[in-house]
């Protein structure tokens, strides 16, 4: 199985260097559906189904069409490759060092708990004795970490439709923002408000 | 734990070997007469008149934003199926205002003529 993740992450990373190195706006963005791809793969390794269907769904499918269609809405040229100057130099020490710094907090483990941060295995963010996981007055009993359960499906939505229930609630009002926003900003304005 | 995805990785293997194979299969058995007409792009038929690297209605974005949009709230109804009998009446009602939210988005942007096509 961690072969399996190392050739994945691999592919990965194949992938988002395509989306960089291509001079063609629609390779970069075929080099991101790829990339996208193979991040779904590793969220399924990682017992996180929802996540992986998510990745599919939105970002691969959505998300891209909404990139491509930008493409052809401005319809740029084939850009220059990139060279290496003093700005690349600096863009590579910054990736260096994020890159450095996501894998010792990931080493670490740093999950999120609701009221605060705290340190903490990944993958075990579940615990019976945490009050933000026990107050909610529903039979619904989160799988066992441990059992392969922690992304699926129920677990998710279990957490997502009782412990989070404001989040998901508010994500309705952001995304009846975004409706209004793209009618908005895309209108026709009227002849009359352009002659003045 | 990673068995039960042998099925769809067997099928992706069968589209990966197919989608490949049939241009191959094409490129090798088919005959090759190329001509200036054959070369040109296939437009219904029709001799094109300018090229297809052209810039597209802002519409299009449009029609994809309000896509992802309403892509995203069928996103949240999947992991609200497999559990809405145990969240029992609850589970409903805060669906039903997940969706009441959103259809004033949808009767806003459809009033707005978004929908309509010019």
């Amino acid at each position: 199985m961690t072969a399996l993740i190392i050739v994945v992450g691999i592919l990965a990373v194949v992938g988002a260097v395509g989306v960089v190195l291509s001079t063609q706006p629609l390779y970069s963005a075929l080099s991101l559906v790829f990339s996208i791809g193979m991040l779904a793969i590793l969220y399924l390794i990682l017992n996180a189904q929802l996540l992986f269907a998510v990745q599919l769904i939105v970002y691969a499918g959505a998300v891209m069409v909404l990139f491509v269609f930008i493409i052809a809405l401005l319809n740029p040229k084939a850009e220059d490759r990139p060279i290496l100057d003093v700005r690349a130099v600096v863009a590579f020490v910054a990736v260096i060092t994020i890159t450095a710094a996501l894998f010792a907090t990931a080493h670490n483990g740093i999950t999120y708990s609701g009221s605060n941060f705290r340190g903490a295995v990944v993958g075990a963010s579940h615990n019976d004795q945490d009050p933000a996981y026990t107050k909610h007055a529903f039979d619904f009993k989160p799988a066992d970490v441990n059992s392969g359960q922690a992304g699926n499906v129920q677990t998710v939505g279990g957490q997502l439709f009782t412990v989070f229930l404001l989040p998901f609630e508010i994500t309705s009002l952001l995304l009846l923002v975004a409706a209004i926003g793209a009618v908005y900003l895309t209108r026709r304005v009227p002849k009359t408000e352009v002659d003045t | 734990m990673l068995d039960a995805y042998i099925p769809i990785l067997a099928f992706f293997g069968i589209c990966v070997v197919f989608a490949a194979g049939v241009p191959l299969l094409s490129a090798w058995l088919g005959p090759r007469k190329p001509s200036p007409e054959k070369s040109m792009p296939y437009e219904s038929g029709v001799v094109p008149q300018i090229g297809a690297r052209q810039r597209f209605s802002v519409s299009f974005y449009v029609t994809a934003m309000l896509f992802i949009i309403f892509d995203v709230e069928s996103i949240f109804l999947f992991p609200w199926a497999t559990i809405v009998r145990q969240l029992k009446i609850f589970g409903f009602v805060e669906m039903v205002v997940f969706i009441a939210t959103l259809f004033i988005g949808l009767v806003y942007v459809w009033r707005k003529g978004a929908f309509r096509w010019e």
